[in-house]
């Protein structure tokens, strides 16, 4: 009788999904990674206008020819406040560094950055959060690290830290300038 | 002393649940009285030994005995005494302690209450119960003993997650427990009907109360924890489709389904393995949802102390139980004797109407809550389910089988007529789409659900009021014999009536913040002020002020209207001393047409405060209204019926003829 085959539909169902919560459990998998699906592939070719009045935008040419940081930031965001010395240090290492100011306030940014110094080459403005999109980050600040060719080597969602800088950074830098 | 008492008790919990997990059972197919029996007692013992284990525990606490692990973890000195209390059950060892307490409770209450059962049912009711109660218990002592010692002992703890330290949160898990436990009976009952190959009025007559028991508590557990969210997380939301609240929630909307069913199996005798499976799939999502918040499998909010061993056990646990129960399911349901026959067109058809879409929900939300995790499995890559999809899914499912509610009790049984119930409910409908009509010209933003949801409400809550007028023939006879009709109604039908109409209520309230909340968020220096909902906002001051565990900065924040003060909030931004954790504490000025919330956040060093102002039309209806329908299920459970007068077993085994 194929109506038996209903009662036991439900058990199916069971042993499925009890296979898939068995797998997530043994895979060790961490459930808050998401990943950095960018990194292998190209940066996105955003084009975006430029923070400072009378500054250059800053586009997909700009990570071309030469290995680049690209770094979110807000000047609401306090764990930006704490990694911004090390970009400070970065660009005295004479690293090129430009900075996306995600949604935030012109003023606030520029404010900001009279402040507690500007490191950056360029900085294109995020007002609507879209760059941000096509790069993948889940909130500031994160940073990006690209080589010659435009290819994304690197992704930090997290502050940075000053090992990140000497033992990371730094060498990833180096090496692929060569 | 204590905590080796409570520990050794909850062994000897254990052994006593083996006891009553096997011999009953045994018993019962052996028709051996006195093994049956024993169920009863080790029931009763079982409550005892599990009480003294868990008032050790409080006792650890309220002393704070920092030679105790659990409690380093998750206590301190300068906690507020009722702090210390609910910190028992605060963490993930103390919150299972809690859980099996209650599971041991509701058993002593079968074994106490239950006398009218027939000895063979009782005793597989207590004898699965007991099973389950061993599962738990090995759980607690294998894996998460909360009773482990520290030896040296530090000086002071570690301090309960100050988000926790809240009245409404203290009781939110012993709710929610009552509800998620409760439906352990009603499993227990199904399991038991499946091993004796009888379901029949009487059972369902005994499952009822038991399941409207833990539908009450699950509401008021649910409630309680969103009203949490909205003043404690300070986002002004109520409900984030967050995955550990959908764990919550699906117990909830099955539990509702089998509400409803075992009415019909009950009166009608029908529906018979579809009411045993939701109370099988009922108690299984409530496992589910204690698997999906210890485990780590998904992300989420809720934070429970999460560990892949633990989930591994659970697991286990989860697919012996629910395994165990739907392949008995598979093998004993088929031949269970089909009950009564009934048009498409009757009370059983629109209980079935409402069953299918509660039960599509249930699958809805199931799905949104598992499938980042199927997809990850599948290496397809990472998404996350939110608010858009349950707001596409929800509302086109949800709509019907609210529509349909008023509608149901004008059906008659086995036969209704739609056409005379439509009648009967033309002048709450015309009502109803009216007030949506009205909605469409006031509504600022997604006018066409504003409209809809306004109609839902009233519609709801005028047509459980026209059913309740039916039965008192008000106006049909004089207003005495009305009054006299209406006290003489059975509680049950007064609390369908309530909790119908609290349904619109809720509805009333989500659909308001929804669609008039009106949100700013400003930086203000104290003495300057901002326009906001019709009100002028004036951050008169903050000052610094310190509580028991904690300092705090507290605005004030002035409301006037037209030059006239209308409210002062005074919302507090709390810094947990231990911890070093921030809380915001809202402040919140309800009144039934609208909640003004105030938070307050950072300041920028420059003596301006971030200050977030919400104004949430029709917000405190989504709780009273979960609330009144828990007390129209409260209502209906005292019902003499539930108590007295089941129908006594007179056939024996022989299958019940189809009508």
């Amino acid at each position: 009788m194929s109506n038996r085959w209903l009662y036991v539909l439900p058990l199916v169902m069971l042993v499925i999904m009890a296979g898939f919560f068995a797998y997530a459990l043994t895979q060790s998998r961490n459930p808050t990674d998401i990943g950095a699906p960018l990194v292998g592939h190209k940066a996105p070719a955003i084009d975006l206008a430029p923070l400072h009045d009378g500054g250059a935008r800053l586009t997909g040419a700009d990570w071309q020819g030469k290995v680049t940081v690209v770094n979110f930031f807000a000047s609401w965001c306090a764990p930006c406040l704490a990694e911004h010395p090390l970009f400070l240090r970065l660009k005295s290492e004479g690293v090129r560094l430009h900075g996306i100011n995600y949604r935030n306030k012109p003023e606030e940014a520029k404010a900001w950055l009279a402040r507690l110094g500007d490191p950056y080459e360029r900085i294109g403005a995020d007002p609507e959060g879209r760059a941000g999109v096509e790069f993948g980050i889940s909130g500031v600040p994160e940073t990006f690290v690209i080589d010659r060719t435009g290819t994304v080597r690197l992704h930090l969602r997290r502050p940075l830290m000053p090992d990140d800088v000497n033992k990371t950074i730094l060498p990833l830098v180096k090496e692929l300038s060569r | 002393m204590s905590p080796e008492l409570g520990h050794y008790a909850l062994v000897l919990a254990l052994c006593v649940a083996v006891a009553q997990g096997t011999l009953p059972l045994l018993g019962a197919r052996r028709g051996d009285p006195g093994m049956m029996e024993l169920g009863r007692t080790a029931a009763l013992a079982q409550v005892a030994l599990i009480a003294v284990a868990f008032l050790a525990l409080v006792q650890a606490y309220v002393t704070s005995d920092f030679s105790v692990a659990n409690v380093v973890r998750n206590s301190h000195t300068a906690k507020p005494l009722l702090y210390k209390i609910t910190g028992t059950w605060g963490n993930h060892e103390g919150s299972m302690l809690l859980w099996v307490l209650i599971l041991a409770v509701f058993g002593a209450g079968v074994a106490a209450f239950g006398s009218n059962l027939p000895p063979s049912l009782r005793a597989r009711v207590l004898g699965i119960q007991g099973l389950i109660g061993v599962g738990f218990l090995a759980f607690i002592l294998f894996t998460s003993n909360p009773f482990e010692r520290l030896d040296p002992a530090p000086l002071n703890g570690d301090d309960l997650n100050p988000l926790l330290q809240d009245p409404g949160l203290a009781f939110h898990p012993p709710l929610l427990y009552l509800g998620y436990v409760g439906f352990s009976i009603t499993f227990s009952f199904a399991i038991a009907a499946l091993i004796e190959g009888r379901v029949d009025a009487a059972w369902a007559r005994w499952v009822r109360p038991w399941t409207l028991a833990s539908w009450c508590f699950l509401t008021l557990g649910i409630a309680l924890g969103s009203w949490w969210a909205y003043y404690e997380l300070g986002w002004g939301g109520f409900w984030f489709w967050d995955p550990v609240e959908n764990a919550s929630f699906m117990p909830w909307l099955l539990g509702t389904a089998l509400l409803h069913s075992a009415i019909v199996t009950e009166k009608r005798d029908a529906l018979k393995s579809w009411t045993l499976l939701l109370a099988i799939l009922a108690f299984s999502l409530s496992l589910l949802g204690t698997f999906l918040v210890r485990s780590g499998v998904l992300t989420s909010v809720h934070a429970f102390a999460q560990d892949p061993a633990r989930g591994l056990y659970i697991l286990g646990f989860l697919i012996v139980v629910v395994g165990g129960g739907l392949g008995l399911y598979a093998w004993r349901a088929p031949k269970l004797a089909g009950g009564g026959l009934f048009a498409p067109v009757s009370r059983e058809g629109g209980l079935v109407f409402n069953n299918l879409l509660l039960a599509t929900l249930t699958l809805t939300v199931f799905l949104g809550t598992l499938f980042p995790l199927v997809l990850d499995a599948l290496d397809a890559g990472k998404v996350s389910v939110g608010p858009p999809f349950y707001v596409a899914t929800f509302i086109p499912l949800s709509l019907p089988l609210l529509i349909a509610v008023p509608i149901g009790p004008f059906l008659a049984w086995k036969r209704g007529d739609l056409r005379m119930a439509l009648r009967q409910l033309v002048a709450v409908g015309v009502v109803a789409v009216a007030a949506g009509i009205v909605t469409l010209f006031i509504a600022h933003r997604s006018v066409v659900l504003a409209a809809c949801g306004i109609a839902v409400a009233v519609w709801l809550v005028l047509g459980a009021l026209r059913e309740l007028a039916r039965r008192i023939q008000l106006f049909g006879v004089p207003p005495g014999d009305s009054l006299r009709r209406l006290v003489g109604l059975p509680r049950a039908a007064i609390g369908m009536t309530i909790a119908h109409a609290a349904l619109g209520l809720t509805v009333l309230g989500i659909t308001g913040v929804s669609v008039w909340q009106t949100e700013t968020i400003v930086m203000l220096k104290p003495g300057a002020s901002v326009a906001h909902a019709g009100y002028e906002v004036t951050l008169d001051s903050v000052q610094d002020v310190r509580g028991p565990n904690y300092v705090a900065e507290r605005a004030r924040l002035v409301y006037r209207r037209d030059g006239a003060v209308a409210a002062i909030l005074q919302p507090e931004r709390r810094l947990f001393a231990v911890q070093r954790r921030v809380t915001t504490e809202a402040a919140i000025r309800t009144s039934p047409l609208a909640d003004l919330y105030a938070t307050i956040g950072e300041s920028d060093g420059k003596g301006s405060w971030t200050v977030r102002l919400y104004h949430n039309p029709l917000a405190p209806w989504i709780w009273l209204g979960a609330a009144l329908a828990a007390l129209g299920g409260f209502i209906s459970l005292t019902d003499r019926r539930l108590r007295v007068g089941a129908p006594r077993r007179t056939r024996a085994a022989a299958p019940q003829p189809a009508e």
